[in-house]
């Protein structure tokens, strides 16, 4: 888990922060659970980024998830709750739904309840937003047209991990009165944040503030530079002094020095 | 006739009375306990057949119920349960067998062959008949069945066996829209089929009855023996020595021999005794007479 800006070891109970990148082994498994009893899983090689986590009931939980596979269940009528991922974007849902997301394309069935998602926008076409029933399949690749089935591929639900296909445990309770504190490691470098660095703008927004003391470091910054337009929000970070005040012209002859004249020659 | 021919006739005439009555007791028992042992062993096997569906139904099933969106898993169909449960059994019981036969099944390994169809018909045309017993020829001898229907009593069985439309589609997915729909509430699908071979008790009572018959034949051989042995050294021999002797003295020979011996205290014993007084009275009525 990444949070701030270093690396810290992540254990069960640990409480989640808005913010907080959690990447999973590759055989590990890993819950969030949130407190109106939704709970998001995330499987064996997910990276996703906690962007904001709910506080009170006018907050929406978001999630900014960019591979792997996830299972999201518990999900209660009018809960606030949008996962974004590069190709799908989940406005909201009801019951459970089970992502897997690959590098170019991306599954979504809908395993109980409603699913309420944006497309991603087609050259040409307008954005659309689809409401899926419970037993639905929507499979989408870059660059192309969504499709919806009535069952899942026999390919995605080899996909999942076995845990997927039973309901997610509740955890939470477990530590409700017992906070686990994450261990803090090294600090991150440019490429383990990368992927956030490069994120839409709505995610790589906060990523500015949070890893500005970082580009001090001369591999972090060389880095930052390299893939400035990836980021161009960094510019001014990189390069302050292109966006220094510039001087009017009236006052910048006034203050030069005056051209030798006749006057002097007096 | 003599009288060991006598008593071993007597005997011979009690020994097959008493071996015909013992076998024919015996064997009766025997074949009985075979039978009980056979309809209980069949009623062991459906019961546990029963208690597996209860398990699937009630335990099983509930679990199993969000991977059935994603797969249908069999493991969740408590017939399917029943049957792997006894197909393990099969393993070590080889002769033994269950089958949910079935007239319009989903699965179709469960569907009914003749004579179970005929089985079927029976509860579809008596549907207060709660169980069917009977005895076939299989390739592998006589077998014993007892079957029960099936029958559907619950609304919930109706939910994959209704309509195709109406079935899970995992369900679908698996097994195809052909077969096990169409089922309706308190209709007699199926029945519940043990059979047990009847064979290998049976041949168990026969053996145990020859092997009973037998020892009783060694043992009364071993009395039959021992009793003429005693009767020769306790009865036959003493009284016929005991009789020579009388006859040498109703000859008037060995007048003046001594007493003939006593060898017993029993009733060969008193004889000797009463014998021997007799002598000596007829010694003295003779002496007398002399005189």
């Amino acid at each position: 888990m990444v949070r701030g800006v270093a690396r810290h070891t992540l254990a069960e109970g640990v409480r989640l922060q808005s913010g907080d990148i959690i990447e999973v082994g590759d055989k590990g498994l890993t819950q969030m659970e949130l407190p109106d009893g939704a709970a998001l899983a995330l499987g064996p090689k997910t990276r996703a980024l906690a962007a904001t986590l709910p506080r009170g009931k006018q907050t929406a939980a978001v999630f900014y998830v960019t591979q792997g596979e996830l299972k999201l269940a518990g999900v209660k009528p009018g809960a606030r709750l949008r996962i974004v991922t590069p190709l799908i974007t989940l406005q909201g849902a009801e019951g459970a739904t089970v992502m897997v997301l690959g590098n170019a394309e991306g599954a979504l069935f809908v395993e109980s309840g409603e699913a309420r998602l944006a497309a991603p926008r087609v050259r040409g076409e307008a954005a659309t937003t689809l409401r899926l029933k419970s037993g639905e399949f929507y499979t989408v690749k870059a660059r192309q047209k969504a499709v919806l089935a009535t069952r899942p591929s026999p390919a995605f639900i080899g996909a999942l991990p076995k845990a997927f296909l039973d309901p997610l445990p509740a955890r939470m309770a477990r530590y409700k009165d017992r906070p686990v504190r994450p261990q803090r490691l090294e600090l991150v470098s440019y490429a383990e944040v990368e992927t956030w660095l490069k994120a839409p703008l709505e995610f790589r927004r906060p990523m500015l503030p949070r890893f500005k003391s970082r580009a001090a470091e001369p591999a972090f910054r060389d880095a930052l530079v390299a893939n400035l337009h990836f980021h161009p929000e960094w510019d001014p970070v990189l390069f302050p002094e292109k966006y220094l005040p510039k001087e009017p012209e009236g006052d910048a002859a006034r203050d030069a020095p005056a051209p030798a004249g006749p006057a002097d020659k007096r | 006739m003599k009288l060991v021919i006598k008593f071993n006739l007597v005997f011979l005439l009690i020994f097959l009375i008493g071996l015909g009555a013992a076998g024919f007791a015996s064997n009766e028992l025997l074949q009985r306990n075979a039978r009980d042992e056979i309809v209980l062993n069949a009623r062991l096997v459906m019961e546990s057949a029963l208690a597996t569906r209860a398990y699937t139904s009630t335990q099983v099933g509930p679990l199993l119920q969000t991977q059935m969106k994603y797969t249908f898993l069999p493991q969740s169909v408590p017939a399917y349960s029943a049957t792997e449960v006894f197909n393990g059994l099969r393993k070590a019981f080889p002769d033994y067998s269950y089958k949910e036969a079935t007239l319009n099944p989903t699965n179709p390994r469960n569907r009914a062959n003749d004579w179970e169809a005929d089985i079927v018909h029976q509860f579809r045309n008596a549907t207060d008949k709660a169980e069917v017993v009977g005895e076939r020829d299989t390739p592998g001898g006589k077998s014993f069945y007892i079957a029960r229907p099936i029958q559907i009593k619950q609304e919930s069985c109706l939910y994959c066996h209704s309509t195709v439309d109406a079935a899970p589609k995992t369900l679908v997915e698996k097994y195809g829209p052909a077969n096990g729909f169409g089922w309706k509430v308190n209709e007699v699908i199926g029945a519940q089929i043990v059979s047990v071979p009847t064979d290998v008790p049976i041949a168990r009572a026969h053996a145990a009855f020859r092997t009973f018959m037998v020892s009783l034949t060694a043992v009364f051989g071993f009395i039959f023996v021992a009793l003429n042995l005693m009767l020769w050294f306790m009865v036959i021999r003493p009284v016929t020595r005991l009789s020579s002797f009388a006859d040498q003295v109703s000859q008037g020979d060995n007048m003046d021999a001594p007493d003939f011996p006593v060898g017993s205290r029993d009733e060969i014993g008193v004889l000797t005794q009463s014998f021997n007084r007799m002598k000596k009275s007829l010694v003295q009525a003779m002496k007398m007479l002399e005189a």
